[in-house]
């Protein structure tokens, strides 16, 4: 009982908070009439039985609630139009169907006035109902600074004027890209190890699906991150990072890998051809074996188009050389602006190897052994330098 | 419009930029101000993304330049 009633909490939280926030039209009174209501829930429903439609009566609960805080509070005059609405009793569940508006929530929460790591926590806060203490842990911040990132961010969204809604289309694009790069940002933050954060990033991409169903760029994301989580079991051994062409195949998640590639799939079919779409294309095409080579480099070439990303075509480059056009991948990688990017030189050391050119691949090895910041990568190029000295 | 009238906070600032015709916004005031303030409008919005179009139209924003947008306390 105690463990499903923290999923429903889980799974309620945000549709819960969007309902009140575009009835009361203030984040945190909403948060905190929809904290009360939770309460409320957990103290009664393992007595008195789950209510036939729980979130029809944490909304009710948490609305009557902030009716009660505004009548207390005389200077929150501005509110009348909550007044208007008939008081309901908890038990008679005048509401029986809750719109769905975390989409609003979420463009609310990603708005581009409000500073990246604000929307980063906003997001993980009202969409994914973490707890300032586990966003701040996730993020490795104190919980004293979560917690004013937090307030700042819900003040300025009431004092500015940041709208509760859907875009217009004519700023859609834009604010689009921007929910999906703080859900994309939240899973890189887990790619290291911290699974958690990758977890819920996978969770609000789903959310994300869900609300935007026909919208190619957010099934091209879920895909993208579920496909490159399916790893995760051999991204890892002993401490060490193990490259995709050594993983241990058989500790993948097949079935995740699947769900990703169907998405993948009917994104392509919406004709999705955006940044996300494309690198789930990739994630997929790495995850063949043998991997098509020549057409991954493709596709690299037309991520480059899109993001007019250097690290893109280093990457193009690796592709290019796995196709055996070593010989074009160094002249790539060696007009390539990146010359702090110790990826850059550990890749021109691996080229200038392929090459026979092992005086200049050494020197290319130590120019990444000098830029390395992980302990484990540096010990991999230690290994790769070694192997070079025979010759 | 009468005299006296009070921006709110700089932490409720949005400063605005219009680049190869694109609006760029971020959170905070623009930190410039101080060596050059070029001048100040009032204007009225439904909402901040309102304000943003129109901070967007001002032609500082697009020449180099950038525009704060701040709204006003009121009583």
């Amino acid at each position: 009982m105690v463990a499903s009633l923290e999923q429903v909490f889980r799974d309620e939280w945000g549709r819960v908070l969007a309902a009140l926030i575009s009835r009361l039209g203030d984040f945190e009174l909403a948060e905190e009439a929809a904290q009360e209501a939770f309460a409320a829930a957990a103290e009664r429903w393992p007595a008195e039985g789950m209510p036939a439609n729980p979130r029809a009566w944490l909304v009710t609960a948490a609305r009557n609630r902030a009716i009660d805080r505004i009548r207390r509070d005389r200077t929150l005059r501005a509110k009348v139009r909550l007044l208007d609405v008939p008081e309901a009793g908890e038990e008679r569940m005048p509401e029986m169907t809750i719109p769905d508006e975390r989409l609003e929530l979420v463009f609310t929460c990603c708005h581009p006035a409000l500073a990246l790591d604000a929307q980063v926590a906003l997001t993980l806060r009202t969409l994914g109902g973490l707890g300032t203490r586990e966003i701040a842990r996730a993020f490795l911040v104190p919980e004293e600074t979560m917690a004013k990132r937090l307030v700042r961010a819900k003040h300025k969204i009431r004092a500015a004027g940041i709208p509760f809604r859907v875009p217009p289309a004519h700023l859609l694009p834009d604010r689009l890209a921007a929910v999906l790069a703080v859900a994309y940002l939240i899973y890189n933050e887990g790619y290291g190890g911290r699974r958690e954060l990758s977890a819920e990033a996978i969770r609000l991409g789903r959310a994300l699906a869900e609300l935007m169903p026909d919208e190619p760029e957010a099934l091209g994301l879920l895909a993208l991150m579920l496909m490159n989580d399916a790893r995760r079991d051999a991204r890892f051994a002993a401490g060490e990072v193990v490259l995709l062409r050594d993983q241990d195949r058989s500790l993948w998640d097949l079935e995740q890998l699947g769900e990703g590639r169907a998405l993948l799939d009917r994104a392509l079919a919406l004709g999705g051809r955006g940044p996300y779409v494309v690198q789930a294309a990739l994630a997929s095409l790495h995850a063949d074996d043998p991997p098509d080579w020549a057409q991954i480099a493709a596709l690299y070439g037309e991520l480059g188009r899109l993001t007019g990303s250097p690290v893109v075509e280093l990457n193009r480059a690796v592709a290019l050389a796995e196709a055996g056009e070593v010989e074009p991948a160094l002249a790539l990688v060696e007009r390539l602006d990146l010359d702090r990017y110790h990826y850059l030189h550990a890749t021109r050391g691996e080229l200038l190897r392929r090459l026979d050119r092992t005086a200049e691949a050494r020197a290319a090895y130590r120019r990444a052994l000098q830029l390395v910041h992980s302990d484990a990568e540096r010990r991999h190029l230690e290994r790769r330098l070694a192997e070079l000295r025979p010759r | 419009m009468s005299p006296g009238l009070q921006l709110q906070p700089a932490e409720t600032a949005t400063t605005v930029r219009v680049q190869d015709g694109r609006t760029l916004t971020t959170d905070g005031p623009f930190v410039a101000v101080k060596e050059a303030l070029g001048g100040y409008l009032l204007f009225e919005a439904d909402d901040l993304d309102a304000a943003i179009e129109l901070a967007a139209r001002i032609p500082a924003a697009r020449l180099g330049g950038a525009v704060e947008v701040r709204p006003i306390a009121e009583w």
